[in-house]
């Protein structure tokens, strides 16, 4: 069965996310990304407007600081240094936000029902029965390896119900 | 020129203001507001001569603002910075008196576009 909701592609991660970072980003499939219960990372839920789930962005901590960094223009190096402290502090998950509310526009189509982003959660860290649904059981899923020009690689994966 | 920026997103308003300055206008004045109904309350307070605004906000959407502006009779030019911009959103924004709707992620060369128009 298709799943309902469209699953961006590689380039059209590279694309937007070039558009945002305004520097060059290489995207390129890989294998499902697993993070364990203490890993760093964030989870964005997308809803439709009756607060359905449709879509998850799982992001590891590399990719939300780097790309954070990347958009409001924090030294690579700075960045490093906040990825090798171990956790995301809140201006981090609120910069990850932004990131993650601007990839909900590959996530709508005219055909399929309208989705915006209701949360972003900061892992590790409980996640709603929803949201852990999703992650444990999609309709489909695409993983992603990202290189930010001048910044280094993160993963992401997107999940669709 | 007073401007009020509009985001749930400290990073976007961050941004937005960043991208007038690449575009040489730094001597604006730019007042912020985390949602609409903040908006709203600095609307009225601020006077601002232009609203950039997000659609998707806690509190109140940016349409539900630029409609409760409309209605307590504001004329101040207001544009969008959204994701949301498909057809139905965009025919929604401009019915409600928006001038502009651009896509985030949004360039210094879009917002220059946006507001050349908004001048002409």
């Amino acid at each position: 069965m298709p799943a309902h909701y469209p699953v961006p592609i590689q380039e059209d991660i590279r694309d937007l996310l070039g558009d945002l970072l305004a520097r060059g980003v290489a995207v390129d499939k890989t294998t499902a990304l697993v993070l364990d219960d203490d890993a760093v990372g964030v989870v964005a839920s997308y809803v439709t407007a009756e607060d359905e789930v449709g879509a998850l962005c799982v992001c590891d901590g590399r990719f939300a600081v780097l790309a954070g960094a990347a958009l409001v223009l924090v030294p690579p190096n700075v960045a490093r240094e906040q990825i090798d402290a171990g956790e995301l502090d809140d201006t981090q998950v609120e910069i990850a936000h932004e990131v993650a509310n601007i990839l909900s526009r590959l996530l709508n189509t005219p055909r399929t029902p309208h989705l915006r982003l209701r949360t972003l959660h900061r892992l590790p860290g409980e996640l709603p029965p929803d949201v852990r649904g999703l992650l444990d059981r999609p309709e489909f899923r695409r993983d992603f390896v990202t290189a930010i020009d001048g910044y280094g690689e993160g993963r992401m994966s997107i999940l669709v119900a | 020129m007073k401007i009020l920026v509009v985001d749930d997103s400290k990073a976007m308003r961050m941004i937005v203001i960043r991208t007038f300055r690449q575009l040489g206008q730094a001597e604006h004045e730019f007042v912020e507001a985390e949602d609409g109904a903040d908006g709203l309350a600095k609307l009225r307070s601020e006077q601002p001569d232009l609203v950039i605004s997000d659609w998707n906000m806690p509190e109140m959407t940016g349409i539900e603002l630029l409609e409760a502006a409309r209605a307590e009779g504001a004329t101040t030019t207001f544009g969008f910075i959204t994701t949301e911009t498909s057809t139905e959103f965009r025919e929604r924004a401009i019915a409600a008196g928006a001038a502009f709707m651009l896509a985030k992620p949004f360039d210094a060369v879009a917002l220059s576009e946006a507001l050349g128009a908004v001048a002409a």
